[in-house]
């Protein structure tokens, strides 16, 4: 029994379908779904600074001849506001 | 968003020699249509995040994807941070940019209300530069570019513009009759916020201390984002995006649970 259960999961796993749901993503992001709800603590240190705008972004990144850092991120989770 | 990967000493440090776009996404039509052209999911929609790294005529170098982990393929998290880190040092001497003096401006959010969202999901205060007259604002925007790209100040703050002061009122910042910069914290949703300092004029000096003050000050509370979630819906704080949420992988789509 426990031998067709290993099977079972080695097959599942190897079709993907035990991380196939979305959630099933680490904080922070993965390669198919959202950030799954974490605890956002305060960053401490160096931070990036980010042009808010796609707009004022590019405006600058010619201007000054210089690459993009490109993020794209909702401010809201089920319309709530104050978290990405 | 990918804080992993974006917080990294290493990543932040290859930045300063990029500039740095964080659209938000579903906020505006215009920049939606220009995400999705970068990176679209299975299902051809724009998804909630995008990432990609462009030329400076916004043309993509990387191939786009939902966030850097999915872009900088390896078998840790820190191996996918060094191949960004690598692949940003390379793209930056392609692109040494025109001077490396050259004053850059502020980095605005799009107005005060998203502005104002945007510093709460990161748990930083804001600099208001506000102003109805366009000479006095042109004049106090030179004096607080110079601070925020400086090493002391840089990515510290987000950054909104206002021209009419009934915007302030807006977010409970009562009495504001004269122009400068108020440093304002957001609430946990950002949707309202307290002034922390505020300095009235383009004095380097003044700007100076009033950022120094508000940054002594600003508690930074950590959130718990289910919990969070759940006390915003139970309470009522509600943000209507500019543009339906197209995330085949949004909670409100998958019906996940909170």
């Amino acid at each position: 029994m426990s031998q067709k259960l290993l099977i079972l999961f080695l097959a599942l796993s190897a079709l993907g379908l035990l991380n196939s749901h979305s959630w099933a993503q680490p904080p922070g992001g993965g390669r198919g779904g959202p950030p799954r709800p974490e605890r956002v603590e305060p960053q401490a240190g160096a931070r990036i600074a980010w042009y808010g705008t796609v707009a004022g972004g590019l405006a600058e990144a010619k201007r000054l001849q210089r690459p993009v850092l490109l993020v794209s991120a909702a401010p809201h989770c089920r319309q709530v506001p104050g978290v990405w | 968003m990918d804080r992993s990967f974006l917080s990294d000493d290493s990543v932040v440090a290859a930045s300063r020699s990029f500039v740095c776009i964080r659209a938000l996404t579903y906020e505006s039509k215009s920049e939606g249509e220009f995400l999705a052209n970068i990176f679209r999911g299975r299902g051809g929609e724009l998804e909630n995040s995008v990432f990609a790294i462009l030329d400076p005529s916004g043309k993509k170098i990387t191939r786009g994807g939902r966030s850097p982990g999915m872009v900088f393929g390896g078998p840790t998290e820190q191996a996918q941070i060094e191949a960004m880190v690598t692949k940003m040092m390379e793209i930056a001497k392609r692109y040494p940019g025109t001077d490396s003096a050259a004053k850059q401006s502020l980095p605005y959010l799009a107005d005060l209300r998203r502005g104002l969202n945007a510093a709460s999901c990161d748990l930083q205060p804001l600099v208001v530069v506000a102003d109805v007259d366009s000479t006095r604002l042109a004049a106090l925007e030179e004096s607080v570019a110079t601070l925020a790209w400086s090493a002391e100040f840089v990515g510290a703050f987000a950054f909104a513009r206002v021209t009419d002061f009934a915007e302030l009122t807006q977010i409970g910042v009562v009495g504001a009759e004269s122009g400068g910069i108020f440093v304002v914290a957001p609430d946990a949703y950002g949707l309202e916020g307290k002034v922390l300092a505020h300095a009235d004029g383009p004095h380097s000096a003044a700007i100076a201390a009033a950022l120094r003050a508000a940054t002594k000050s600003y508690e930074a509370r950590a959130k718990d984002s289910r919990k969070h979630i759940r006390k915003g819906m139970r309470t009522g704080k509600k943000w209507e995006p500019e543009t339906p949420v197209t995330d085949p992988h949004h909670p409100k789509e998958t019906g996940v649970r909170l």
